[in-house]
């Protein structure tokens, strides 16, 4: 229902194309939430400074987004670009997981190969 | 004072006391006393392809058109799609369902391989997504299958233990009526032990293989609250969906009823106190192969279509056209019922599914076709299908069934050779009101049918052999020669017959002969006698006519003398001739005596 929302301080469009956007679901304004959604944003802002959009969705104002997307796990972190999706849980309080999930790991390697085709 | 509170406090407790929700599944409500407790969850367990997932689908469709109860389906394995396909058959349309709201299915699908686990989470997703679905149609009603699946999908069990334990709590906050279904485990009822969070009601599905054939079973484990039948029950899953057998009735308490139906034999009837066997009751025909055992039960059915009642008969041995067949041989035709309606047949091999499939699909049929009579030739057939206890198991469990419907039913039995003719072979025979016992009797080389009343409960009836014909008219019954030789039957019966009337007929020429001697003797005496009195009146006629000339002679006598007399110048001489005598001797005695 309600759109996703960018947050203020993201960068809408890079330099080297594409923004990697970047979907977290939460449930309600819990500290968990606010939890994942640092954790996302420090480690897009380490990986991908300027190059990323998160979108925070709020199952609980928007029940029909979970059953459309398929969310069970809360928070859940589903990125929707560059494809494939990639989707982790958690309060991304593992970061080495968490990166080598997104391919945010090996940064230069990938970002080799993201930018080749 | 005391008892109004009393009343009050009794009519808080009963509002109190458990409510349930219709499930729908045939049988369940009843095992269940009315449903699956309302507002709570159900776990339902079993092994694979023991009936999980349609037992919930069932519940949802049910409660979905049936008792105006929309409900939600969270399905973790199969795809809408797979689900609508798999139960179509079974003539659920759930695209339909969903179309009018009255059904929402959720397709809940985790991938473990794709998903990591970066810390801490909850599956308020879940939550979430049920009470979308809940909201959309406005749900009474919720599935789960299998949660299960959320263990092979969540690396911490620990979280996944919590949010189970916090899913069983929302559920019954929204006081919704949930199946929870759970893959069984080796030691426990479900492989992640489920139960745990579910104190309701637990229902488990069993399917089971003995003698290669599978029966399905259906046990309440537990049912906190509530009085439920404890056994394991039958059930089926066929083109009309799942069917739960109460396969014993839990009270021993059926109406009974004071009509009496014919046998179709006016010879039996009369045997059972004139009237034939109660409607309601059971008989039992036993006897030992090529008794009549069919017969007797055609004409069962052939009096029972022509009153226009109902008519189910369970062939377990004969294909229906055989028998329609073979009984047109003796005159009883069963294809114009089949054609108007009144009668069908229900042809299986016993091999063909466990007793308790038999017993579930007999149910089945009897359901549909609301039949007055039930036969099922022969019961004995069943031994191939299972223990001799079973089979008496499940025939105990047919027989209350009918019972509590108030069908009449002729039950068909064949007796070894060996045995004892009056043991049945699978020990039914005390369950039956009317026992007719047939059997064979040898003599004089041949064998002939008798027919005896073994038993009938509740009515006057007769003890006596009858021989039992089958002729191209029917059955009938004949009274059979007791004698000092012995009962007598066939052709053994009819010499005596002839003899009997040889010998009464020698007796009535006797006594003919002899009451003709008698009436020629008569004649014969009388002829006699009027011959005497013939010979009588001839010699009277000729005595008199001698009298009368001895007395013509006499006065002709005397009329000469007189006229003589008169010729000689008549009476110069005193006395009369015949007066004057010599002189009297006993004067010279007196004389003597004088002397002396």
């Amino acid at each position: 229902m309600s759109e996703p929302k960018p947050s203020d301080d993201e960068a809408t469009a890079g330099e080297e194309g594409e923004p990697w956007v970047l979907r977290i679901y939460v449930s309600d304004d819990t500290p968990r939430a606010k939890l994942a959604v640092a954790n996302l944003r420090r480690l897009c802002e380490e990986h991908l400074p300027g190059r990323f959009r998160i979108e925070v969705i709020d199952i609980e104002t928007d029940p029909g987004a979970a059953f459309r997307d398929g969310i069970v796990a809360i928070p859940t972190v589903s990125r929707r670009n560059p494809l494939p999706v990639r989707t982790l849980i958690g309060t991304l309080t593992d970061t080495a997981r968490a990166l080598d999930q997104l391919d945010l790991a090996e940064r230069p390697e990938t970002a080799v190969k993201g930018e080749d085709h | 004072m005391s008892t109004t509170e009393t009343i009050t406090e009794k009519a808080s407790l009963a509002a109190r006391a458990l409510q349930k929700a219709a499930s729908g599944i045939r049988g369940l409500d009843d095992i269940t006393g009315g449903g699956l407790p309302k507002g709570r969850p159900t776990l339902v367990c079993g092994g694979p392809g023991s009936g999980k997932t349609l037992f919930g689908m069932e519940f949802l469709v049910r409660g979905a058109s049936e008792y105006g109860e929309p409900g939600v389906f969270a399905a973790f394995e199969e795809t809408p799609e797979e689900l609508a396909t798999n139960v179509a058959s079974l003539g659920f349309d759930l695209n339909e369902l969903c179309a009018q709201k009255k059904l929402f299915l959720d397709h809940i699908r985790i991938e473990r391989s794709e998903i990591e686990e970066t810390g801490e989470y909850d599956l308020e997703g879940l939550f979430v997504r049920l009470g979308y679905g809940i909201q959309e149609v406005g749900a009474k009603r919720v599935v789960l299958d299998t949660l299960e699946a959320l263990f092979a999908a969540f690396r911490n069990e620990g979280i996944l233990r919590a949010e189970l334990r916090r899913l069983f709590r929302w559920l019954k906050d929204r006081g919704v009526t949930a199946v929870i279904t759970g893959e069984r485990g080796t030691e426990t009822l479900t492989r992640h032990g489920l139960e745990e969070y579910v104190s309701d009601c637990v229902i488990l599905l069993d399917n089971r293989v003995e003698n290669q054939i599978t029966t399905r079973r259906l046990r309440i484990v537990k049912y906190r609250g509530s009085t439920h039948g404890t056994n394991e029950y039958p059930f089926l899953i066929d083109e009309g969906g799942f069917s739960v057998l109460p396969v014993t009735a839990l009270r021993l308490e059926h109406a009974v009823s004071r009509e009496r139906v014919s046998t179709g034999i006016p010879r039996l009837d009369a045997m059972l106190g004139g009237q034939g066997v109660y409607r309601g009751s059971t008989v039992l025909v036993s006897g030992t192969a090529g008794t009549g055992k069919t017969s007797i039960a055609a004409s069962f059915v052939n009096a029972a279509c022509r009153r226009g009642d109902r008519c189910l008969y369970a062939a377990y041995e004969e294909s229906p056209n055989q028998i329609q067949r073979n009984m047109e041989s003796i005159g009883i035709h069963l294809r114009p019922w089949v054609e108007k309606g009144l009668l069908r047949f229900h042809a299986a091999r016993p091999t063909l599914y466990g007793l308790e499939t038999h017993l579930a699909t007999l149910h089945k049929r009897v359901a549909e076709l609301q039949p007055r009579l039930v036969v099922v030739d022969p019961v004995t057939n069943f031994i191939t299908a299972g223990s001799e206890s079973e089979v008496r198991a499940m025939l105990t469990r047919l027989i209350d069934f009918l019972k509590t419907e108030g069908i009449t039913g002729v039950f068909t039995s064949l007796t070894g050779g060996g045995g004892a003719i009056e043991a049945t072979e699978v020990g039914v025979s005390s369950l039956m009101d009317t026992w007719l016992l047939l059997r064979m009797v040898e003599s004089s080389g041949e064998r002939n049918r008798v027919l005896y009343v073994l038993k009938s409960r509740g009515m006057e009836h007769s003890h006596q052999m009858r021989e039992f014909r089958l002729s191209e008219r029917g059955v009938e019954l004949t009274d059979v020669y007791v004698g000092p030789a012995g009962v007598l039957t066939g052709s053994a019966r009819l010499a005596q017959e002839a003899k009997e009337r040889a010998e009464a007929l020698l007796r009535d020429q006797e006594t003919a002969r002899k009451q003709r001697e008698l009436e020629r003797q008569r004649a014969a005496l009388r002829a006699q006698i009027t011959a005497l009195q013939a010979e009588f009146e001839a010699r009277e006629e000729e005595m008199r006519r001698a009298i009368d000339q001895e007395q013509l002679r006499e006065s002709v006598l005397r009329a000469d003398r007189a006229a003589m007399s008169g010729a000689r110048g008549a009476n110069r001489e005193g006395p009369p001739p015949e007066s004057g005598g010599s002189p009297v001797p006993g004067g010279g005695a007196d004389v003597r005596a004088e002397t002396i």
